[in-house]
């Protein structure tokens, strides 16, 4: 029995060898590797991301295992269930538990975005009690400590979350977007808000999260507002398009107080209505379709258009999308990961790019990293490109 | 001269397999199951084909899990078939269960004739 992810096997199905150790060796130790916070991870990168960190984490520990025990300890690697990212190694009690940690903390954050805990348990052999039930007590114990880590981790932020706002220590950057069939010309930015740089909230997937937990993402998202308005202002071109992204939690509120507060923004900073692009997210299923639809209409009114954010991996059908009547597509990066080699998100994206044409909406590739990718985009015919190959998102100095 | 390709066509909608095999037959063998009951039986005998097209609604059970049967299976017996979907499912969620089943293509019905003969000799050509 195999874990689908990691190709490890399940600790069900091992549970009479590692029993055996257990019983023959007296005492053990058991290493235990979990990426933590993994609901906000993989809501922000979706499940094939979150999926990929695991794999990365179980080669990296699989390598790891032969290069550091001698193969006549024979150490026992695995999952606890399937789909876990908890992944464990089970190994004589000889090794310098200490060194062991430090070194694998070291690697890991190397490659993997999200935290990840690592702890070391001893399992003793008593034999009054069934060994099966001691492994499980030490296992959730263990899982236990981590959600209890997870959780100083929650506090720290929220604290560190409330001082964000109180100072506005945004920073914005702006990833340009490119015209992709005429060579490289920009068209327009997008502009992304980091929290402070080295904290756990620089991400924004954390930051929004957050903000959404302790009920500020209104006020998180009218601080990135203005920041992102008054910030394009340094922008090399400000002529450009200005794409921001707006939660769709926000544009389902009856009161338009945050569109108004978006016009009165332009109009404070000189800013010509026509060139601002709201960036819808379409991860998150549509509660009230009515409202968002009114909230849109409101601002198409004011001259703003509206980009549907992660399309192909959303939750709604192409009908609804039609309804939102956006001007543009981006279509989200993970279907561009490698779409040379694969002809089926070729064909999501041909069908994604008819369906574009049909409601006059243009498509934007998301996320292009390889020039593979970019040819193959180019071939099927999308116009505009954004994504590390082309360019890293841009810091301008205020 | 160079041995035909063989296809094993799974759909229930008799028209439509017709359809295929007049389309495909001069360049390929084809096999044809009309129901995922039948698609197994004709596998479990027999699994040297070049490419599998899948309609998604079919009886029994969908098509989707009649994928995962015989992947499962075929990976018993060390083969990989390559899978082409085939459907009138035209959202974006259908064509992403394409991706993570590992399908090589997905062709929306209805097809063009010529449309789908140039597919399958592109889809040939790029595996």
């Amino acid at each position: 029995m195999k874990d689908e992810i990691t190709g490890l096997p399940i600790l069900i199905g091992i549970l009479s060898q590692a029993k055996s150790r257990i019983e023959r060796e007296k005492e053990v130790n058991i290493l235990m590797a979990q990426i933590l916070e993994s609901a906000i991870y993989e809501e922000e990168f979706g499940f094939d991301v979150f999926d990929s960190w695991i794999k990365s984490l179980a080669d990296y520990l699989r390598n790891f295992v032969s290069k550091e025990f001698p193969p006549y300890e024979n150490p026992l690697i695995f999952v606890t269930e399937p789909f876990s990212s908890l992944i464990c190694i089970l190994f004589p009690k000889t090794h310098d538990v200490k060194s062991l940690i430090k070194k694998l903390k070291n690697d890991i954050e190397k490659f993997i975005p999200a935290p990840v805990t690592i702890s070391v348990k001893s399992i003793k052999f008593d034999p009054l009690k069934r060994t099966e039930r001691t492994i499980y007590e030490v296992l959730n114990q263990v899982k236990l400590e981590h959600l209890k880590a997870e959780t100083r981790m929650k506090v720290n932020i929220k604290s560190l979350f409330r001082k964000v706002l109180r100072t506005a220590g945004i920073r914005m950057v702006y990833q340009p977007i490119y015209h992709i069939t005429d060579g490289k010309s920009v068209y327009g930015y997008e502009a992304l808000a980091r929290g402070p740089k080295g904290t756990e909230l620089e991400m924004p997937s954390t930051l929004f999260s957050v903000a959404d937990e302790l009920n500020e993402l209104e006020n998180l998202e009218r601080l990135c507002r203005w920041k992102a308005l008054l910030t394009s202002k340094k922008l090399p071109d400000d002529k450009m398009k200005l794409f921001i992204n707006v939660s769709s939690k926000i544009l389902q509120q009856k009161s338009t107080d945050f569109i108004q507060g978006l016009i009165e923004n332009l109009e404070e900073l000189n800013i010509n209505s026509e060139k601002i692009v709201i960036e819808l997210t379409e991860r998150h299923a549509i509660k009230d379709f009515p409202t968002l639809k009114k909230n849109i209409r409101f601002l198409k009114d004011n001259g703003i258009q509206l980009s549907i954010d992660d399309v192909g991996v959303g939750y709604s059908s192409l009908q609804t999308l039609a309804e939102l009547n956006p001007d543009y597509l981006k279509y989200d990066m993970v279907l561009v990961r490698n779409i040379h080699e694969d002809l089926v998100k070729q064909d999501l994206l041909e069908m994604v790019l008819n369906f574009g044409k049909k409601i006059k909406a243009s498509v934007i590739a998301e996320g292009i990293e390889k020039k593979e990718e970019l040819e193959t985009i180019k071939k099927i015919g999308v116009k505009f490109g954004q994504g590390f190959y082309l360019s890293h998102p841009i810091e301008v100095e205020i | 001269m160079e041995e035909k390709r063989r296809i094993l066509i799974i759909d229930d909608e008799e028209d439509i397999v017709s359809l295929v095999e007049e389309i495909l037959k001069d360049e390929y063998r084809l096999e044809k199951a009309y129901s995922p009951s039948q698609a197994m039986e004709i596998l479990s005998k027999d699994q040297d084909f070049d490419l599998i097209l899948l309609d998604i609604i079919l009886p029994e059970k969908d098509g989707w899990e009649l994928f995962r049967e015989f992947k499962n299976f075929l990976k018993e017996k060390n083969r990989e078939i390559p899978v082409v979907v085939f459907s009138i499912l035209k959202e974006p969620q259908d064509m992403l269960k394409a991706i993570k089943e590992g399908a090589v293509a997905y062709i929306v019905k209805p097809f063009e004739p010529d449309g789908l003969k140039n597919r399958i000799k592109e889809i040939f050509e790029k595996l």
